[in-house]
């Protein structure tokens, strides 16, 4: 997409940046280090200067609660008198053609903007009102579970997914006794059994007590949570529960503004949603050209990534480079780093090799029509890392295969299983 | 220019080791090795990636 910028009515260039969090924060440090020396307005709904998010789930709930070791800017960077920041302000419109975001009554003009609201922690709908009962998004959320984990000796997790798997091994590092309840019957088991089973056995041989293909129907309890009913009839009585089960993009602020916001707020491989207008993190969909598709990606390294390139496509905004990320997020529980490379929605080879004598490290390869499209690894950190450029450069299956048999004969791991197609 | 790493920070994520190999490298366990210190010319950018990608912001460029 071309688009020369236009100047905001006040003749001051200016970049708005909607959103507090990890894309805002890169956006910041990359427009100071690629020379962008004019105003910067953040506008963020939360009351923090931006924050990481992953050790909510972990360092946060189970060491010490010391906010300034997480902060993502450090204070010189917020001494920057031309860095203002509007924090506890929330967007609720934006009018392209006069270049206004509007957060309430305020108005802010922009030369560039950046829409980076992130995503946001889906509730349970049955749950609302009643006390104990947690999803973990924000800062907030963090310390009233981390402050509930000390005061109750049990939890429920519902979703076992990453965030519902980290708080799991987080209260049972704090001596808690674990309960996950999750709809599907085998979680992750579309990434090969070679993963799942490790991944449940880790968190069975860690004392997590599983209730898998069972979904909450009812949560009980006057004021808080005392009880939670499951759709077979089960009940736990329960004083605490944390709720992961997804999320889903705060882009709602930019009905009908004129952007395209379906899943996300679609832009061009530059990031670019309208002339001036970008968009950077769990909120942008843009067209990936490493896997030909159109993708939008809620994980860490793609929002300090994409920060970080909108930064420079700001300064550089005729010679714009395209994002090509390789999706990448790590998870740690009970001890084990957990790694996934690539775009694993959809593969048609798996090859998984395992330490021997290790019941549970394991790194896999997985491919598409010949090519490498993703690497998944648990306690594999150097195995993961050396077998990411096989994505990058679409190297052959082949190629790819060669080189892990290499390194797992150099490590002492074995092949495990078939290579066999996997189905999605 | 040189490169430094706040050992304390680092939890061995190892993306470092992906993006500027010439300088960082990673064993299975996250244990972090600094192949270079010395910042050759040229390599800015492949740092300056590592930098972006750690999730600790435990890399910094320093000048000597």
């Amino acid at each position: 997409m071309k688009g020369k910028y236009v100047k905001a009515r006040t003749g001051r260039e200016r970049v708005v940046i909607v959103g507090g969090s990890l894309a805002a924060a890169r956006t910041i440090q990359g427009l100071r280090a690629e020379g962008y020396a004019g105003p910067i307005t953040l506008i963020s709904d939360e009351t923090h200067e931006p924050y990481d998010r992953p050790p909510l789930s972990k360092d946060i709930l189970t060491g010490v609660e010391d906010w300034s070791r997480y902060a993502l800017l450090t204070p010189e960077e917020l001494q920057d008198n031309m860095l203002e920041l509007r924090l506890g302000e929330r967007a609720t419109g934006l009018d392209l053609a006069r270049r206004t975001v509007y957060a309430g009554a305020n108005e802010y003009d922009f030369n560039y903007l950046v829409i980076a609201t992130g995503s946001r922690a889906r509730q349970i709908p049955n749950a609302r009102g009643l006390g104990g009962v947690y999803t973990i998004r924000s800062r907030e959320d963090s310390e009233a579970v981390r402050s509930a984990l000390r005061r109750h000796s049990e939890v429920l997790v519902v979703g076992f997914g990453f965030i519902g798997c980290e708080v799991a091994a987080s209260a049972r590092r704090l001596g808690l006794d674990v309960t996950v309840v999750d709809s599907s019957p085998e979680p992750y088991a579309q990434f090969g059994r070679e993963f799942s089973s490790r991944l449940l056995k880790i968190h069975r041989d860690n004392g997590v007590r599983l209730l898998l293909g069972r979904r909450v129907s009812r949560f009980l309890g006057r004021g808080d949570v005392e009880e939670v009913e499951l759709d077979d009839g089960t009940r736990l009585s329960v004083p605490l529960v944390v709720v992961g089960v997804g999320s889903q993009p705060n882009q709602e602020w930019l009905r009908g503004s004129g952007l395209t916001v379906s899943d996300g707020v679609e832009t061009d491989s530059t990031l670019l949603a309208a002339p001036g207008i970008f968009a950077a993190g769990d909120i942008a969909s843009w067209p990936n050209q490493i896997f030909g598709r159109r993708m939008r990606v809620e994980h860490w390294t793609n929002a300090s990534e994409q920060g970080r390139l909108v930064a420079r496509n700001i300064v550089g905004y005729d010679q714009r480079q395209a994002y090509r990320g390789i999706p990448y997020f790590w998870s740690d529980q009970h001890g084990y780093r957990i790694q996934f490379m690539g775009d694993l929605t959809a593969f048609d080879s798996a090859l998984w090799f395992r330490k021997s004598g290790d019941e549970v490290s394991a790194v896999g390869i997985f491919g598409k029509s010949g090519g490498v499209v993703g690497v998944a690894g648990i306690n594999s950190i150097r195995h993961v890392m050396s077998l990411r450029r096989f994505i990058q450069s679409k190297s052959s299956w082949y190629s790819a295969e060669e080189t892990l048999r290499g390194l797992a004969e150099a490590s002492g791991y074995a092949q495990d299983g078939a290579s066999q197609p996997a189905s999605i | 220019m040189r490169v430094q790493v706040d050992r304390e920070k680092c939890i061995g994520n190892g993306m470092c080791a992906a993006l500027a190999p010439k300088y960082f490298d990673i064993d299975n366990e996250g244990n972090l090795i600094i192949l270079s210190e010395a910042l050759d010319r040229g390599d800015e950018a492949d740092v300056e990636s590592a930098i972006v990608s750690c999730p600790v912001g435990a890399i910094r460029i320093l000048e000597n």
